[in-house]
């Protein structure tokens, strides 16, 4: 990600053709048309995605059946009950078959090691790592926005420098040791927060998740405090600034609000992408705060070689992924205005 | 951009805050900091006073004294010793995924930019899709499944590393195509790789360095969460991210065997943001006045 | 977009300020009285400590994948389980088979040696009211046996023929003689389940969904996976009553969260205390720490069929340059205790008189730490100045890691170049059951599942056991050995198997096949003022535990 240089947006802004006519209806049209499309494309992908999970999981050298043993040894007679009672005989192709059909009836097969089955467990610790990344994602926009504002108004002098120092040093932190020095100062020392677990909601849970959260929402501030910034200077050296300081509006508050409005287009849809970087982020906090959530779920299985668990997270995940872009495309595509008026008449 | 832009406040900015008078406090540090991480990679071994590797039984988990700087880990190693062996591998890593991004990108780039049309269309829409991919998370279940090591982990995130570069680098390249000496070398008949990979390039290189220095930083902090999760390096081959999962243990005992990894990988990857960010000001057109 | 009335409202650059000041601090604000609001508050509200109608709270260090022992077969697992079920036959400190509480067995005898039968107790019940029968117990092993449940406990039945239940007697039919059965329904298979429970749970037995019931003190209350199991008096329990009306295992991954809680007073106590951080937890303020015997081993094998291993100058050599005192030291801080061969001593001690053991001792050959005598035996092989080999570590052992390391830098100093390869743990174990050849050297621990002499013995020395799908990863095939450890198991009088161990103890060591290095240490934290009593050994997690527990 290597966002902040330049603005990210998914889409640039067709340049060119004025359009012939301004037609609401037929933008509204093109919308709808849009968003279909992009669903559309979710489904070949999405597929795309199961069999790369499950080609991983089973073309990867030696892994389901002395996953399901888990360094118990066994005799051949046991391994091969293993091996039927998991149909692991059947040809990979078949195997491949028998769990897409059940994926397509919402069955992503039980975990290899708590024979629980795999949505029960995503779905318990979906919330967890749900409200973490929600949470994670507030602090970064409501933290990095007005600073990377604030960065850009006060170009180039000291409180510039120092903001986008802690901007830097904030993205160039692993999360991880964020967080254990959060844990030890605020969780040990301070006795602020609690060391471990979720808690139950609501009161506790937020107790819980505090730290964690923040520790993620700072991550993602260093980020969003980057690309602010960066928005926020391309959008100073826009002619329509210029001539709003000519006109008189010398106030750099009031170019703020048109700035800053147009900087908000890519800024908000590049926050949409936070969440992916943020989810990658909550596997290492999860870990070292001890949160059951889908990025300890995640670690676990892959180093215990819990292979229907692994496939049904990382299809889950995609799906998830693909969601959430398909979303900031359509945002995007919403609320800048340039977008679709050339289209709108084609 | 037009003169009018050239002719903003921000111009007045710069000159007023006296950006260009004086190096920053900043600057300097994130050189030295740069500086100081190459000399350990390669003189580390003339200034160690313990070898990296050999191991004291007795003498584990000891706090920072006079013969041990920074203390012993867990199996009685000279941790400052092990800061220094571990200066190369946080080199060479994100060297080669930065260096490979900004070839990926560099090429992608800067044809999608100038080509435009249907390879453009192509490129994006590819660019798109991987720009979205979370790429430690797809590194971690490969190189934990697959069980690959350093070298898996490295190839995994130059290959899915490389999105934002393109983006940034089309872009650039689409403001270069419009200007006068791109149209002048078309009509001399400079063929168009020449104008690309030549031209265009050589003037959109400080963004591609900026933009390279950026992934190498996160490159960094990606090999070392992935090191700290136990995926990636060997066991026992001393790298920043590995002693910090290794030394968690040893947190209450020698915090030193947390704190200076941590503030290792921290302080290099900062340094070479900053040194990117001052690139881009300094060098690139975007960065610093209009033309 | 700007328009005349815009010029007129002029925002004043402090009130602008000001505003984003106040945006930014009370977010901060709202962050830290969070905290602080809800801090302080102490997370144990209901009263600590052993009075009556409290809660202990127990940490765990792995999440329990199941509640039914087919699927979740560990130390941590059963420490649950024999608080909710009864085992056939309770272990005593060393794991000898007994019929005191914990058991649902009244007498027990092997009529042949071949045939055992068990006399259930009259008047159990399970938590649900309903009465223990002996077509229960008989169902609780045939589970195992069952190829359909894929029990990974398949294997302690191995030698059975049948097991069946008449009235209230259990007959337990085996193959041949082996003495090593009658400490099985003393460890995790004899955990005892209702049949009718089972059959109505179907696949959800052992999920959140399906707690299992049982006859012992406690009873299942709740199950939040990775979150916390809760344990609740079971009221038709007629044994002894401790302490606490309710049992919480919360489930703390992170070994520094762990310590933390206690410290804290968040938790009570915990076993899961790493070996290498034993020194740490002593240290700490604020809790009490111990260690226990545990009887189980780390160290190394050593594939004598594979390339330079085969010459057993190379694997002596490889035995001289680990300094194994020191290494008990580092990683178990000298709590653990340094092993000349397998199995453990502490399964022969209360077998054989001391002198006798000792004296045999004097004839295994032990490798004392000497570089000088590695590289002197070095050169007595085919491979005087070294070669390079590589040994696949699992990942997730954080000990099997620790001891790569020191051999990796013990056998480079005579120029034996061990390359360490990091392998997720399904893998390496994959390899392992694969035998393909080339094992070389791999890193092992085990844990005792009885404490017959010939436990470790037969796992690993055996003929047999040198195939796909056994552990015999040395390919150790000594047919003396073999006859020992066959009569050391068909013979019903254990003192004959501690002999034989004995002696295959002195033979291997003058093969090498295999390299232990310690009997790691079992370790407890609990909170300042309380202990465990030194009865806590080698099968605690498959008594009813809490008699150890001195708490005040």
């Amino acid at each position: 990600m290597t966002a902040g240089l330049a603005t990210d947006a998914p889409e640039p802004p067709p340049t060119g053709a004025a359009p012939e006519q301004v037609l609401v209806n037929g933008r509204r049209e093109w919308l709808t048309r849009y968003i279909r499309r992009r669903l559309l494309i979710l489904i070949p992908l999405a597929f795309i995605v199961t069999v790369a999970a499950f080609g991983l999981t089973h073309v990867a050298p030696g892994g389901p059946v002395a996953a399901l043993l888990q360094d118990q040894a066994a005799s051949p007679e046991t391994i091969q009950a293993i091996k039927e009672k998991y149909r692991l005989n059947d040809s990979v192709p078949q195997q491949y078959w028998t769990w897409i059909s059940g994926v397509a009836h919402g069955d992503f097969g039980r975990s290899i090691i708590t024979n629980d089955s795999v949505l029960n467990e995503i779905g318990r610790r979906m919330d967890v790592t749900l409200t973490l990344n929600v949470a994670g994602i507030a602090i970064a926009i409501l933290l990095g926005i007005p600073l990377g504002v604030l960065a850009a108004l006060r170009r180039g002098r000291a409180l510039d420098r120092l903001l986008v120092t802690v901007s830097v040093l904030f993205m160039s932190t692993p999360a991880f040791a964020l967080g254990l020095f959060a844990l030890y100062i605020f969780g040990f020392k301070l006795g602020m927060f609690p060391l471990y677990g979720p808690g139950s909601w609501v009161i506790s849970r937020v107790h819980h998740l505090a730290l964690p959260a923040l520790v993620l929402g700072l991550h993602g501030m260093g980020f969003e405090m980057r690309l602010t910034r960066a928005a926020m200077l391309e959008q100073f050296e826009q002619d329509y600034i210029a001539f709003a300081r000519a006109r008189g509006l010398s106030s750099v508050h009031v170019t703020v609000r048109y700035a800053l409005r147009n900087a908000l287009i890519p800024v908000v849809t590049a926050a949409g992408l936070l969440f992916t970087g943020l989810l990658t982020g909550s596997v290492l906090v999860e870990t070292v705060f001890s949160l059951p959530g889908l990025g300890t779920l995640l670690v676990n299985s892959v180093i215990a070689g819990d292979f229907p668990m692994i496939q049904g997270l990382l299809v889950i995940i995609a799906v998830w992924v693909i969601l959430i872009n398909i979303a900031v495309d359509v945002l995007y595509a919403f609320i800048d205005p340039r977008v679709g008026f050339a289209k709108a008449t084609s | 951009m037009s003169a009018i832009a050239s002719a903003t406040p921000r111009r007045s900015i710069l000159r007023r805050s006296g950006f260009h008078r004086m190096p920053s406090v900043f600057l300097i540090a994130s050189w030295a900091i740069i500086g100081t991480v190459v000399f350990m990679a390669i003189f580390g071994s003339l200034i160690q006073t313990h070898d990296p590797a050999e191991q004291d039984l007795l003498n584990t988990s000891a706090p920072p004294s006079a013969e041990h700087l920074l203390g012993t880990d867990a199996l009685g190693r000279d941790i400052m010793a092990r800061i220094i062996a571990g200066a190369p591998a946080a080199i060479t890593g994100p060297l080669v995924v930065a260096v490979t991004g900004l070839l990926m990108a560099s090429s992608l780039g800067i044809l999608s930019g100038y080509m435009g049309g249907t390879i453009d269309m192509v490129i994006q829409r590819f660019v798109d899709f991987m720009f979205a991919l979370p790429g430690l998370l797809i590194a971690i279940v490969i190189v934990g499944v697959v069980g690959g090591g350093y070298w898996l982990a490295v190839l995994v995130l130059s290959l899915l590393n490389f999105a934002g570069g393109v983006r940034i680098l089309r872009g650039a390249s689409l403001e270069q195509r419009a200007l006068p000496y791109v149209e002048a070398a078309r009509t001399l008949g400079v063929p168009r790789h020449r104008i690309m990979y030549s031209h265009i390039w050589r003037n959109i290189a400080p963004i591609v360095f900026a933009s390279a220095a950026l992934d190498f930083a996160l490159a960094l902090v990606a090999l070392s969460s992935l090191s700290y999760l136990g995926l990636g390096t060997s066991p026992g081959v001393p790298e920043w991210g590995r002693m910090l999962a290794e030394n968690q243990a040893l947190l209450f005992t020698n915090p030193a065997g947390v704190l200076a990894p941590g503030l290792a990988i921290v302080l290099f990857a900062t340094a070479v943001t900053i040194i990117g960010d001052w690139i881009y000001d300094r060098f690139s057109f975007s960065g610093r006045t209009g033309r | 977009m700007v328009s005349n009335t815009d010029v007129r409202r002029r925002r004043d650059p402090a009130r602008w300020r000001a505003t984003w000041t106040l945006a930014i601090a009370s977010v901060a604000a709202l962050l830290l009285t969070v905290g602080i609001s809800t801090s302080g508050a102490a997370p144990a509200k209901q009263a600590r400590g052993a009075a009556v109608g409290s809660t202990l709270t127990w940490a765990l260090q792995t999440n329990p994948a199941s509640l039914f022992d087919a699927y979740y077969f560990s130390a941590e697992g059963s420490e649950i389980f024999s608080l909710v079920q009864d085992h056939i036959l309770a272990p005593g400190t060393f794991g000898q088979p007994t019929t005191g509480a914990g058991s649902v067995v009244s007498t027990w005898k092997a009529v042949t040696p071949t045939k055992y039968v068990y006399t259930i107790k009259p008047g159990i019940k399970f938590s649900d009211g309903s009465p223990l029968t002996a077509a229960d117990v008989a169902f609780s092993m045939n589970v195992h046996r069952d190829p359909k449940t894929g029990s990974k406990m398949g294997d302690f039945f191995g030698n059975v023929v049948s097991i069946a239940n008449r009235g209230n007697k259990v007959t337990v039919v085996l193959k041949k003689a082996d003495s090593n059965w009658q400490f099985t329904p003393a460890a995790s298979p004899g955990l005892v389940y209702s049949q009718k429970d089972y059959r109505a749970k179907g696949a959800s037995f052992g999920t959140p969904g399906g707690m299992p019931i049982g006859t012992g003190p406690y009873k299942f209350s709740e199950f939040t996976p990775n979150s916390r199991v809760v344990l609740v008096r079971n009221p038709y329990y007629k044994g002894k009553k401790y302490p606490w009306n309710k049992i919480v295992f919360p489930v703390i991954p992170d070994e520094q969260a762990r310590l933390l809680a206690l410290q804290s007073g968040q938790i009570d106590g915990t076993f899961a205390v790493p070996n290498n951080s034993i020194a740490t937890w002593t240290k700490a303020p604020n809790m009490k720490v111990g260690t226990y015997v545990s009887g189980g081993w780390r160290g190394f094998s050593i594939d004598v069929e594979d390339g330079p291993f085969q010459d057993v100058h190379v694997r002596r050599a490889i035995a001289y340059s680990l300094n194994k005192p020191d290494i008990n030291e580092a990683l178990t801080s000298s709590r653990g205790k340094v092993l000349a061969g397998l199995p453990p001593l502490i399964f022969l001690k209360g077998l054989l008189p001391a002198a006798e053991i000792n004296a045999a001792l004097k004839k295994v050959q032990t490798y004392d730490y000497s570089v000088a005598n590695a590289k002197s035996e070095l050169a007595k092989s085919a491979y005087p100045k070294g070669f390079s080999t590589t040994l696949n570590v699992p990942a997730g052992c954080a000990a099997c890691l620790l001891l790569s390391q020191v051999l990796s830098a013990g056998a480079g100093k005579i120029g034996i170049n061990i390359n360490l390869n990091m392998m997720p743990g399904p893998q390496r174990f994959q390899v392992i059951l694969d035998h393909k050849p080339h094992l070389g050297i791999q890193v092992l621990g085990q844990a005792p599942d009885s404490p017959h002499p010939m436990q470790y013995l037969d796992l690993l020395y055996t003929s047999a056991h040198a195939q796909p799908g056994y552990e015999n990863s040395a390919n150790y095939k000594n047919p003396t050995v073999d006859k020992l450890i066959e009569a050391g198991l068909a013979t019903s009088d254990l003192k004959v198997s501690a002999r034989d161990a004995l002696k295959v103890m002195q033979i291997a060591s003058n093969d090498v096949p295999y390299i232990p290095v310690f009997m790691f240490p079992g370790a407890w934290a609990v909170k300042p003022g309380w202990e465990f009593k030194s009865s806590l050994g080698p099968f605690f997690y498959n008594q009813l535990w809490l008699q150890h527990l001195v708490a005040k």
